[in-house]
């Protein structure tokens, strides 16, 4: 394990930062792009897409991916479709393709093992250059394992990685999840917690917080059964209320059975991704220290918030191993005024380059 | 204060001295007892079934190994003692010594993944056994070295003919079995964590050999001390594959399989919801009448497998008084892990939850009153007969408390209506018909008399409760039967009334709660539980349910209540068609069966006609206000149910 973190100096922006890097970077003409996004009901689907066509829109293919959930709202089929058609319309070199998330016999979560399928036949990366995951419209479990997945495809093509998403919390907030009940790694983030050389090891469970997402994290916390719990509040947050307003939610379940401590909390940047990421960093190093003599220690993550700061346990999973546990969500509600793309989306663009030629000169894959 | 009760499932603790504290031993006696000394619990494939909550993991805690240590190390504890007699019927321990070596594997981790590789399922089904044999082998070293006991000390006994494939599990002794079961699971653990996983033809690279240690081990050798001589002791290894529920339903027939082969010599557990069987199989398991296994209640024994089911079966007003008494005696352990009520003698759930004194306000009173003198005259019920009702309900209700006068009232009014219900029908008036009031004869006697009993009590009692807010789910006998049969629903609708009996104390006021308080903590409790569902069909089982609920309530509110119902009836040939007739109805009762949002009572007989009730479950019962007691149904057909599933399903 490297002392020094792998992205301690990461390329990210936000907001019109992010917009203006993207307009700059892939303006370039010697750019070429794939891009992987989301073409669900989510009103933020199309915004990365359509700045990239915007500047990059003759040098770009695309590789649309629709999440199948059984019996969902018919609104959100809808809406669904419509996107789709728009991103379709957006970049022509592109491809929708449809997996389930859930397994038609047993509604086990299996889309993170359904989308790496769908990447290995569909993913196409011949000379490009760029591979942009805007991770907006992709659920979470999916989207860690779309980026693990690319995070490989670039180390050995020598691509340049970069994640995107709309950061939006009222979003995020406003679509209603019904959890399937059954907490599960996403795929490639089982980590080695379970292994029975581990079985003495001190597991840490970081939590994020969100709203209306407890029945979630009590599932989570009696499968991980961790020894300590370290739940991540969003501070600073946009709405500044937010993190006493989680305290008075999860209150309960920090004394029992969590039994939280003020000490273990941890705050997280709501607007940055890097500040959890070094956070969670740290805390495993340290932890590591301490522990390594009576069986080491284990850090179990599990980002059920804001999708911009669950980056940041992304990143911290990717570099170390980390092991994540999430319950998939079985279906969504949303309002109709909620899925309304008409006014523009919300929101803030973030952009974290994972890898390529910013960290170390690469040579570029499949240029002729 | 921390509150126990909210902790719900004891095998969440940690500590086995405080998992052993809680955990009542009449589950073990009640299910496992016969088994146990017939000697059938560790020859052959047990399969054990019920639904969440029912205790399946707590009683497999129970035989693991450092359970087992634990409480044969505190065996003279007064909270172990009954622990212990119930766990030596089951021959799990003699004296002072254990003689299984259980270890519990949850399934709920990463098996199911091997059912989306993309190989044959004979591959599928061999790479998930080897990680299960090497984790099983794991984790009978893990407790005995917990116990004290380094692989170093430990011997395999395998069978004889096993010699020349001994090497293929690392041999006989401790260390290198150990070795190589680690071996196996990093080996397994790396494949089902890749992203991509490995062409079949390079698989017996990635994997090594074929492991299956169940096939060549029969004991397993620990050192024991007799006296001042050191000798081997021959545990009995028994693997637990718990919450096996979670694979897929064709990967679970593939581990029964494998499981029930008779030349396994180890002792193997396979504990499940009814989620992973088919609903043909489900429904039949659910139902099926064991009424006459006296010996063996819940308990089918076959050559090959034993099945036990956690469930309700046989005759079910025993299984509502075991489970009433199982419920107290975990209620008072539970209690007594509170100091500020095991300080004061508060170790008895239902001395903090009075019966007396529940009743309904003057106001509402006053126009109980009301309507039974108008109801009098509308249905023409003369002094005479409203005295000799008034007479036969003082007399039904004996001395032994005052007879509160909202139950007179609601009784006098429910056979008021009998009364009305039970008359010969005259033909209506026609228009030509000249009625002359003074003239018209009197209205005739009821074709069956109508007698006070607790069929009138019971209704007046609901419409109290419908109609006029009067308490009507109180006392530990309710929290108990809301609970269905379940242990954790228990422990989740008492940790409510626990806690605000704490909060009454804090308070410095007296630590009973009154019946109104009960009522309506109960509700909300219930309120709460269903508002979270989240189990498989949840949706179109809230929307069964609900029907159902509404139709029982709206029958249950006529007047002469006829039927205080919390059930629906299909009959038995219907219901039993219903896998084939409507497998998404099927489907859908399963899963409603599963997590106990509906009991199935099947074979009931009712007016020469047999009939499967489908019974709601207690969470349900409080929320939508009916009946906690058992036997009113309303009829209705299997197309009645396929409608309560179709509806809004989109």
């Amino acid at each position: 394990m490297s002392a020094t973190p792998r992205w301690e100096r990461c390329v990210s922006h936000r907001g019109a930062d992010a917009e203006e890097f993207v307009r700059g970077y892939f303006g370039g003409g010697d750019r070429r792009i794939g891009l992987i996004a989301g073409a669900g009901f989510d009103p933020r689907s199309a915004r990365t897409a359509e700045l990239l066509a915007g500047v990059a829109g003759g040098r770009m293919r695309a590789l649309f991916l629709r999440e199948e959930r059984p019996e969902p709202d018919p609104h959100l089929v809808a809406s669904a479709a419509a996107n789709a058609s728009r991103l379709t319309g957006l970049i022509p070199d592109s491809v929708v393709e449809s997996f389930d998330v859930f397994d038609a016999t047993d509604t086990a979560p299996v889309g993170g093992r359904r989308v790496v399928g769908v990447l290995g036949r569909q993913l196409n990366t011949d000379g490009l250059t760029d591979l942009v995951i805007d991770c907006s419209a992709l659920s979470v479990g999916v989207c860690f394992t779309v980026t693990k997945y690319c995070l490989e495809v670039a180390s050995s093509r020598g691509l340049n990685l970069h994640v995107t998403v709309l950061d939006h919390p009222g979003t995020d907030g406003a679509i209603e999840a019904t959890h399937c009940g059954r907490p599960s790694p996403p795929h490639g983030f089982q980590g080695e917690w379970q292994l029975a050389q581990c079985a003495n090891a001190a597991r840490l469970w970081l939590p994020q917080l969100g709203r209306g997402k407890r029945s979630v994290l009590e599932e989570v916390h009696k499968f991980v059964n961790p020894h300590e719990v370290c739940p991540i509040l969003p501070f600073p947050a946009t709405w500044p209320r937010a993190p006493d307003n989680l305290i008075e939610e999860y209150g309960d379940l920090f004394e029992r059975p969590w039994q939280v401590d003020d000490r273990d909390l941890i705050y997280a940047h709501e607007t940055s991704p890097l500040d959890l990421y070094r956070a969670i960093l740290r805390i495993d190093a340290g932890r590591r220290r301490v522990f390594r003599g009576t069986g080491g220690s284990q850090v179990i993550l599990s980002p059920v918030g804001s999708k911009a700061v669950a980056l940041g346990m992304l990143m911290a999973a990717l570099e170390r191993g980390f092991a994540v546990v999430l319950v998939e969500s079985l279906a969504y509600k949303a309002a109709p005024a909620v899925l309304d793309v008409s006014p523009g989306p919300a929101g803030e663009l973030v952009h974290i380059w994972l890898h390529g030629e910013a960290y170390a000169p690469t040579t570029r894959g499949g240029e002729t | 204060m921390e509150n126990p009760f909210l902790s719900r499932a004891a095998e969440q603790l940690r500590d086995d001295e405080a998992f052993l504290a809680v955990v009542s031993p009449e589950p073990v006696t009640h299910h496992l007892k016969k088994a146990g000394e017939a000697g059938i619990l560790y020859d052959r494939l047990v399969l054990i079934r019920g639904t969440p909550g029912s205790g399946k993991t707590t009683m497999a805690r129970l035989f693991e190994y450092p359970t087992l240590y634990t409480l044969l190390r505190n065996k003279s504890s007064t909270g172990y003692k009954e622990l212990h007699a119930a766990l030596s019927e089951c021959r799990a321990v003699r004296d002072e010594e254990p003689l299984v070596l259980g270890c519990r594997l949850p399934m709920e981790s990463d098996y199911r993944d091997f059912w989306e590789f993309p190989y044959p399922e004979e591959t599928k089904t061999n790479l998930m056994m080897s990680l299960l044999q090497a984790r099983t082998v794991l984790g009978w070293f893990r407790h005995l070295r917990s116990a004290g006991v380094s692989p170093d000390r430990v011997e395999m006994v395998t069978r004889p003919e096993s010699q020349a494939l001994l090497d293929t599990i690392g041999g006989t002794k401790g260390e290198s079995v150990a070795a190589r079961a680690a071996e196996v699971e990093n080996r397994i653990y790396k494949l089902i964590t890749a992203l991509v996983p490995p062409d079949a033809a390079t698989l017996a690279k990635d994997v090594g050999e074929s492991y299956r240690p169940f096939d060549h081990i029969e004991k397993i050798r620990v050192p024991a001390v007799q006296g001042a001589e050191a000798v081997g002791r021959e545990l009995v290894p028994l693997a637990i594959f718990d919450d096996a529920h979670e694979l897929h339903p064709d990967q679970f027939r593939a581990l029964e399989r494998v499981l029930v082969r008779r030349e396994l010599r180890i002792a193997r557990w396979i504990i499940a919801r009814f989620d992973v069987l088919r609903p043909e199989q489900a429904l039949a398991e659910a139902t099926e009448d064991r009424s006459d296994v006296s010996d063996y209640p819940g308990v089918t024994v076959g050559r090959d497998t034993v099945l036990i089911l956690l469930q309700s079966s046989g005759r079910r007003v025993e299984q509502r008084k075991r489970f009433r008494a199982l419920a107290k005696d975990m209620a008072a352990r539970y209690l007594r892990r509170m100091p500020l009520l095991n300080d004061k003698g508060l170790t008895a759930l239902g001395n903090l939850l009075p019966e007396a004194d529940a009743g309904i306000t003057p106001g509402r009173l006053k126009e109980l009153g009301g309507k039974v003198d108008s109801a009098q005259g509308q249905l023409r019920i003369s002094a005479t007969l409203r005295a000799g009702y008034e007479k036969q309900i003082r007399a039904y209700w004996k001395d032994k408390t005052a007879l509160p006068p909202d139950v007179e009232r609601a009784m006098l009014l429910v056979m008021m209506h009998r009364t009305e219900a039970r008359r010969p029908s005259k033909p209506a008036p026609t228009l030509l018909d000249e009625i002359d009031p003074v003239e018209a004869p009197p209205d005739p006697e009821p074709s069956r008399p109508v007698a006070a009993n607790d069929t009138v009590y019971e209704a007046a009692l609901f419409q109290l409760f419908r109609r006029y807010e009067r308490p009507y789910y109180y006392g530990i006998d309710a929290v108990c039967d809301a609970g269905s049969e379940n242990a954790e629903q228990f422990l989740r609708l008492s940790a409510e009334l626990v806690e605000a009996v704490v909060t009454q104390l804090a308070r410095a006021k007296p630590a009973s709660l009154p019946p109104a308080a009960q009522h309506r903590l109960l509700r909300e409790t219930a309120n709460r539980i269903m508002e979270k569902w989240s189990f498989p069909q949840h949706p179109a089982v809230r929307r069964v349910v609900e029907r159902i609920a509404a139709e029982c309530a709206d029958k249950s509110l006529e007047p002469n209540g006829a039927v205080i119902a919390n059930a629906f009836g299909i009959p038995q040939a219907e219901f039993d068609a219903l896998p084939k007739s409507d497998p998404a109805a099927a489907r859908v009762l399963q899963f409603a069966v599963a997590y106990n949002a509906i009991t199935l009572v099947p074979n009931h007989n009712c007016q020469n006609e047999v009939w499967c009730l489908l019974e709601l479950g207690g969470v349900a019962l409080l929320k939508y206000g009916l009946t906690l007691k058992r036997g009113g149904f309303i009829k209705g057909t299997a197309a009645r149910l396929g409608e309560f599933v179709a509806e809004d399903a989109g």
